[in-house]
């Protein structure tokens, strides 16, 4: 029901130290987010270098745009995600980096790259474990949604499924994830993760 | 509103994956601060998407974070950033400290003139009770030596009555031989006409011999200084013109006394 890290100071330590302009939120912030807010870029981007351009943009961009960001509205990781992705999808639409996964011309195995999804499942146990307890409907949907950054009528294209049934089993993949998070006490590892990232840090 | 239904359409996971157009999206966030149910579901969503990706971090290449905060460095100055914002802060410090100086010596000047004037206004009516006390002083010498002249033992006292020209009309005479000296006095005497003046005689041997014209008395002047007349027998005195007449007109003798 509740979540715990809701009530947790650290986000909003950091967005305290965000706010004061203190350097320090940078660092702690890239400790904590980088490597999933990295995936997100390299997931639209493809390729490392630009992943890694994007990434330095995207942080720069969280530090100038830091008081816009509004705790009412949203988790911060959610406000960071999309800065990355618009700032993935600006790159893309530069023209210098093609997103040729998106366009219908391109067969499947072009746009899928089986090797940036499924590397980390080989590499996190945990991780593993939990895409192995979704169902492959509801992983696809999260992915190409959350990751590939398909739009709603897309994810219906792609899937071949009417465009209401994405919401529907959008929902349902999220549900799902939920439970899994839940029953795995993941949640609570990772926040302590974080707390001790945050002690350490700041030598509480 | 059927805040179950609309949890279970699924339009709070596509707010959150950023799917929705902004109409759309500020309508869920309207609801959100409505519904406490619906932030709390769309806090868990993003919980569950935030794990999600955390769980499928991929560490950057090493070198990105320095990047970033030499980056922040020269873009920002973020490095002089505190010392900045402490510069500022004294700035503004500085800035209260010289309006509040100001406002002070402003105040102080505005105090300093207030007392400058009441200074010279003090000094003015100092001078004035000065002069006051001077003049007092004066009349008070005078009173004092009319008194010792009065009370002196060879001075007499010589009362002239009404006549009958003017019932209660009285005056004294103080005539002292020793001193030569004489003074005047008026109890009750009808103002004089425009024109005339008292005239005070001195009864002799060889006939009234003047003392001199004299005015009613004012204040601070009870007695008047009058010519002393060797060997008077008697007083008188007359309404003559301004100036005084050689001999007295008998027909306006106001009061008489005999110096006996």
């Amino acid at each position: 029901m509740t979540d715990p890290r809701k009530k947790l100071p650290l986000d909003q330590d950091i967005l305290q130290l965000l706010q004061e302009r203190d350097q320090r939120a940078i660092t702690l912030l890239y400790e904590y987010y980088s490597p999933a807010l990295y995936n997100i870029i390299l997931q639209l981007v493809r390729v490392e270098t630009v992943a890694e351009e994007v990434l330095q943009d995207a942080f720069l961009k969280i530090w100038e745009k830091a008081e816009q960001y509004d705790p009412q509205k949203g988790r911060l990781f959610t406000w960071m995600a999309r800065i990355c992705r618009n700032l993935a999808i600006d790159t893309l639409r530069s023209g210098q980096f093609k997103r040729g996964n998106k366009t219908d011309t391109l067969p499947d195995s072009v746009y899928h790259d089986e090797n940036l999804t499924q590397q980390p499942e080989e590499t996190d146990p945990g991780l593993r474990r939990i895409v192995s307890k979704m169902d492959e409907q509801s992983r696809k949907v999260i992915d190409l949604l959350f990751f590939q950054d398909y739009t709603q009528s897309e994810a219906s294209e792609h899937l071949g499924i009417p465009l209401g049934t994405v919401k529907s089993r959008s929902r349902k993949a999220i549900q799902d994830l939920r439970a899994i998070l839940k029953n795995e006490g993941l949640v609570s590892f990772l926040l302590l993760s974080l707390i001790e990232t945050l002690r350490r840090y700041l030598g509480y | 509103m059927d805040i179950k239904a609309y949890i279970a359409s699924g339009i709070l996971e596509q707010y959150v994956l950023g799917k929705l157009s902004p109409q759309e999206e500020a309508e869920v966030e309207q609801n959100a601060e409505q519904y406490p149910e619906i932030r709390q579901e769309l806090t868990a969503i993003e919980v569950a998407l935030e794990e999600y990706a955390l769980l499928h971090g991929k560490t950057p290449p090493p070198g990105v974070l320095s990047a970033i905060l030499q980056r922040l460095h020269t873009e920002e100055g973020a490095g002089a950033k505190p010392s900045e914002r402490r510069l500022k802060v004294l700035g503004y410090a500085a800035g209260l400290l010289l309006v509040a100086a100001v406002a002070g010596m402003l105040a102080l000047y505005q105090a300093n003139r207030r007392q400058h004037g009441a200074i010279a206004s003090l000094n003015q009516q100092l001078i004035q009770t000065q002069q006051s006390c001077d003049s007092i002083q004066n009349t008070a010498q005078r009173m004092e030596s009319l008194l010792d002249f009065v009370r002196d033992p060879s001075t007499r006292a010589i009362v002239m009555a009404s006549t009958g020209l003017v019932p209660d009309a009285v005056a004294t005479v103080f005539y002292n031989a020793e001193n030569q000296r004489s003074l005047i006095g008026v109890e009750q005497l009808p103002t004089p006409e425009a024109g005339k003046q008292y005239q005070l005689w001195a009864i002799t041997e060889g006939g009234p011999v003047s003392m001199g014209v004299f005015e009613l008395p004012e204040a601070g002047r009870p007695l008047q200084e009058v010519s002393f007349v060797e060997g008077a027998q008697a007083f008188a005195v007359t309404l003559e013109n301004r100036g005084g007449s050689p001999t007295p007109t008998l027909d306006q003798m106001y009061v008489l006394g005999n110096n006996s």
